[in-house]
């Protein structure tokens, strides 16, 4: 009576084994090499990325943070902005301004105008030019500027 | 077999029903997850994700600037400030006496006040008070009590203070518009607010790329009045000297521009500092009395009366009227006389302007007709509004004949002024008319909406033609006039044509008639007479020292041509005529 023990003993094959052996010792010594570097080329991969992701979401948040500090910033120079343009305005006040030119430059309040009416001397002397004729031109000359696109000026008043 | 050893197990012969046992309890473990998992991400993944959503979003509203005020030379009347406002968590003050010691004097409430509202029981914290300056803000942090929080919120300020309040209005706490400019534009100037929906970290900061959605406000527009504040500043100053020498309860100085209908300066006592308003207990300060409040115009009203009648053709300049025996009987009512039953006996058109004889006015009503004197008064404007861009305009009373309160006394009496009334600014509109060749002008005050989309500009716009450019032109010559001969000689500026009408008004009793002594001294008309530009409108409330408009509004008048034509630079007469 055999056990399953004895069954199981038997099942290996020695004289199979060493043939098997024999024949994939090579490839059985490259196969967890290159598993194990497949698997470290992957775990690197994952690393990289994942640092990489890290980096950028932290440089992110970081960017963020900045462009709330620049907001505040912007709305706290804002705010000083509206306050100077208060005093400003408070400053122009009609009643303020003519009291500093009373009372600290002596200055004094307009009480009239003097309007002094100038007469416009009659002016005789100018007298209407004299008109200009503009010389005629050739024919030949007239059509050679239609054709050339170029044309001639004269200086008809006379001044350089 | 009984000598032999017992065969060992090899070691990963484990029996087959811990495997599946391990199987089915991992099994087990994986559809539970896998249960909740779906459960989670795929049945309630819509519910889960709003929650999420809401958990990290949140909505900001983000107000629009209110757009700022300025005059016509571009002076900066209302703006917005950052201001605080500072509350009190009760449970986190210690000595409410203490802090309401510290507070007071920065705050501007008593003591008493403030240790009053930080015992309040029934209360987990108190606003303690609004609109605080940074430089307070910064005095009451600097003071380190614990449970005292500053909250930052935009104020409206107005630089100048009083400085045409009445114009102006001011905004609530709210930042809405009440009253003046700032009610009439409260939409316009307020703009439209905008939202941030947004990711937010824990600290409440916008998280940077995050999924956000930003409706931008939309700011208010700016707007530039055609009130000139150089004016403006003119007539308040003059008006708040008359009403202190004359010991008066009040006054109106109005100056029309009287081409175009735009508003120059518009200025009344008393007045309010709208950067205070909360600290006015009676809200009738706040109506403008310039278009808020009604009264009866008196003989200035004889202005309007002649221009009808000349241009309905019923007289003339030269027409003769003779007053004697000096009294007009209306039965069942007691006789109308001149002022001081003065009789003037036979007199031209331009002599009842002159002396401003109460019969003369009867006399052109009559000759208009009561009907046809009505309907030309309600084309000049009377009983309606003038539509100026202000809040708060009245209409006036104007009882139109077989209308509720119509008696036949009123027709004779509405021609010198009284049992009618009017707003300064509806007169002051209807004698622009009488200057500017008879176009009823639709008074404004607002000159340029200055929006992101654009500018407006408003354009002058005529209302309707009420004289013919030839009454007009009589109406000047016959107004300076009365200025030149007449009871407004003390309006009278040297080297200037000036034509105005004065008034002298009795004030109604609320218990019916009139106060014993207590008049508006009023005076309106135009200059200068050979191109109208301004029309000017002084009226003074009950005056104490004197009491005809000839006496203390005509000289006042004066002083306010003399400054308008300072400031405009208006050459006199005979400068102006010289060859």
């Amino acid at each position: 009576m055999s056990t399953g023990t004895e069954r199981r003993q038997r099942t290996p094959s020695p004289t199979r084994s060493p043939a098997r052996g024999n024949d994939a010792t090579p490839a059985a010594a490259a196969r967890p090499m290159n598993a194990a570097m497949m698997f470290s080329v992957v775990a690197l991969t994952i690393t990289v990325v994942g640092l990489l992701y890290l980096v950028q979401t932290a440089q992110v948040a970081s960017l963020g943070y900045e462009a709330t500090r620049l907001e505040q910033e912007r709305a706290a120079a804002a705010l000083e902005n509206q306050q100077l343009t208060y005093e400003v305005a408070s400053l122009e006040a009609l009643p303020r301004i003519e009291r500093l030119a009373v009372d600290t430059l002596d200055m004094q309040a307009v009480r009239a105008r003097i309007f002094v009416v100038v007469p416009l001397p009659p002016r005789d002397d100018l007298s209407l030019p004299e008109p200009v004729t503009r010389p005629e031109q050739s024919l030949a000359l007239r059509v050679w500027e239609r054709l050339t696109g170029q044309s001639t000026a004269t200086n008809m008043g006379g001044e350089p | 077999m009984s000598g032999a050893p017992p065969a060992r197990r090899p070691r990963n012969d484990v029996p087959r029903y811990r495997v599946w046992s391990v199987m089915v309890v991992f099994l087990l473990f994986v559809s539970a997850i896998s249960y909740r998992v779906v459960g989670v991400q795929v049945v309630r993944s819509e519910e889960f994700g709003r929650w999420a959503v809401a958990e990290r979003t949140r909505e900001n509203v983000a107000a629009a600037r209110r757009g700022e005020v300025y005059d016509a030379r571009g002076v900066r009347l209302a703006t917005n400030v950052p201001s605080n406002r500072v509350s009190a968590i009760l449970s986190q003050i210690d000595d409410t006496r203490r802090t309401a010691e510290l507070l007071s004097p920065l705050i501007g409430r008593t003591v008493e006040d403030i240790d009053s509202a930080l015992n309040e029981p029934e209360l987990e914290w108190v606003l303690l008070a609004r609109r605080l300056t940074p430089e307070v803000s910064a005095q009451i942090v600097a003071l380190g009590i614990e449970g005292i929080v500053l909250d930052p919120e935009p104020s409206r300020m107005y630089p100048f203070g009083t400085f045409a309040s009445h114009v102006l209005g001011f905004t609530t706490y709210d930042l809405r518009g009440a009253y003046g400019v700032e009610g009439h534009y409260d939409d316009v100037l307020g703009g439209s607010p905008g939202k941030l929906l947004g990711e937010r970290d824990g600290a409440g900061n916008l998280i940077a790329l995050s999924q956000s959605s930003w409706d931008s406000p939309i700011d208010g527009a700016d707007i530039v009045l055609t009130l000139d504040s150089a004016v403006q500043y003119a007539i308040e100053r003059i008006l708040a000297d008359v009403v202190a020498e004359q010991s008066a309860a009040g006054g109106t100085i109005i100056v029309q521009h009287t081409q175009s209908g735009a508003i120059l300066g518009m200025a009344s006592l008393q007045t309010f500092d709208p950067n205070t308003f909360n600290l006015i207990d009676d809200p009738t300060i706040f109506l403008n009395p310039a278009i808020s409040m009604v009264y009866e115009p008196g003989s200035t009203f004889k202005s309007v009366v002649m221009a009808i009648g000349l241009d309905d053709g019923v007289v003339y300049p030269d027409t003769l009227f003779n007053d004697d025996p000096g009294y007009f009987a209306v039965s069942g009512h007691p006789a109308i006389t001149n002022s001081q039953g003065i009789v003037y006996g036979a007199q031209t058109m331009t002599q009842v302007l002159e002396q401003s004889a109460n019969l003369g006015a009867i006399f052109v009503a009559q000759k208009i007709g009561r009907d046809r004197f009505y309907q030309r008064l309600v084309e000049f404007g009377f009983g309606y509004e003038t539509g100026v861009d202000l809040q708060g305009e009245e209409v006036g009373i104007l009882t139109l004949p077989m209308g509720a309160g119509w008696n036949d006394v009123l027709f004779y009496t509405n021609s010198f002024g009284q049992g009618i009334a009017v707003t300064p600014l509806q007169l002051v509109n209807a004698v622009s008319a009488l200057g500017n060749g008879g176009r009823l002008m639709q008074p404004y005050i607002v000159a340029e909406v200055r929006g992101a989309d654009g500018t407006i500009i408003t354009q002058p716009t005529v209302i309707r033609q009420v004289i013919s450019e030839e009454t007009s032109a009589m109406m000047r010559m016959m107004l300076e006039s009365a200025v030149l001969h007449g009871t407004g000689e003390l309006a009278a500026v040297e080297g200037y044509r000036i034509g105005a009408k004065t008034g002298t008004a009795q004030i109604p009793s609320p218990n019916g008639g009139y106060i014993e002594d207590a008049t508006i001294a009023s005076i309106v008309g135009f200059a200068p007479i050979e191109n109208p530009l301004f029309t000017v409108l002084v009226k003074i409330d009950w005056p104490k020292e004197l009491f005809s408009g000839q006496e203390v509004s005509a000289p006042v008048m004066a002083r306010v041509f003399e400054e308008l034509f300072l400031l405009y630079g208006i050459a006199p007469f005979a400068a102006q005529g010289a060859p």
